[in-house]
């Protein structure tokens, strides 16, 4: 948890240094956040690839416990359609008090957000370069708001969906952040699974990324 | 967006290369980064008065996804695992 909240401070700091101008607006900074991007993936690669633990964690999974990344991808995409529809019919009919009015979310779009799987910050700097700052800020309160849903949820999602449900539901953060209530709600037993699914999901999100960019 | 992902297959390639070499904790440096995107995109928002006033409409849409994309995967986990039981115990 410390983490995230040195990284939502940050992402805060920075919303307040451009609203109060103590940085010159002039400057372009999506030029920076670009390769501040590429040094970012450089390093989540060079991570992943140094970390020996993470084939030996594979290894040991019962084989058909594998699957479970393509079930979380499968269903974090049907409920990003089911969530685009809702929002499209509440635009319509004028509900939330004409807040889910979307503006240029598009259908795309929506499961773009989704295959974020709560891995806010890539997501969000991804989203925010390829399709403009609104798509972007969605990305970042929504995969930020999938990790507080987990937290929070996790004891429920056991028993109403079983153990695998906090599982799915921290999607790329079943490796880290949501990993201590996993531990707590599902057992001990699904930690290497946990730490399984997170890699799968947590290297899938920027395939997806770009794939679902190319779409529009 | 290409160039991000073969920087990505680039790092983690050498990673296994230098794996049984080196030893370094990555985890810091790789928070320092994230936290340094996150200012940057936090300023990149901050002068974008139309998105400062849009807000509560980013706000709703984001609660949305969230909750269908964790509904969603709740439910084909509970599929998932009622297919893994089913098949015999542990799933090996």
């Amino acid at each position: 948890m410390a983490a995230s909240i040195i990284i939502l401070s940050s992402f805060v700091v920075g919303l307040f240094l451009a609203v109060f101008g103590i940085v010159p607006s002039d400057f372009d900074f999506s030029a920076i956040s670009k390769y501040i991007l590429y040094l970012l993936m450089f390093l989540v690669g060079l991570n992943l690839g140094l970390d020996k633990e993470v084939v030996k964690t594979i290894k040991s999974q019962p084989k058909r416990m594998l699957l479970l990344p393509f079930s979380t991808m499968a269903g974090t995409f049907a409920g990003a359609v089911l969530a685009w529809g809702i929002l499209r019919l509440a635009s319509s009919l004028g509900a939330f008090g004409g807040l889910a009015e979307t503006g240029s979310l598009s259908l795309a779009d929506s499961i773009s957000v989704g295959a974020g799987f709560g891995y806010y910050s890539l997501s969000s700097i991804f989203l925010n370069e390829a399709r403009g700052a609104e798509i972007g800020t969605i990305a970042l309160a929504a995969n930020i708001l999938r990790e507080l849903i987990t937290i929070a949820f996790a004891p429920l999602m056991v028993r109403f969906f079983g153990k695998l449900a906090p599982i799915s539901s921290g999607g790329a953060t079943s490796m880290d952040t949501t990993l201590p209530i996993i531990q707590k709600t599902a057992g001990n037993e699904y930690v290497p699974l946990s730490i399984f699914h997170g890699v799968v999901v947590d290297f899938s999100v920027p395939l997806f990324l770009t794939f679902f960019i190319s779409l529009g | 967006m290409y160039i991000a992902l073969a920087l990505m297959f680039l790092g983690l390639l050498l990673g296994r290369l230098l794996g049984g070499f080196v030893k370094v904790e990555l985890s810091k440096c790789i928070l320092v980064v994230i936290s340094l995107l996150l200012m940057v995109l936090g300023i990149e928002l901050g002068f974008n008065e139309q998105l400062v006033s849009r807000f509560a409409h980013i706000g709703v849409s984001a609660a949305v996804l969230s909750l269908c994309a964790v509904l969603g995967s709740c439910v084909t986990a509970g599929i998932f695992y009622k297919y893994i039981k089913g098949r015999g115990g542990d799933g090996s």
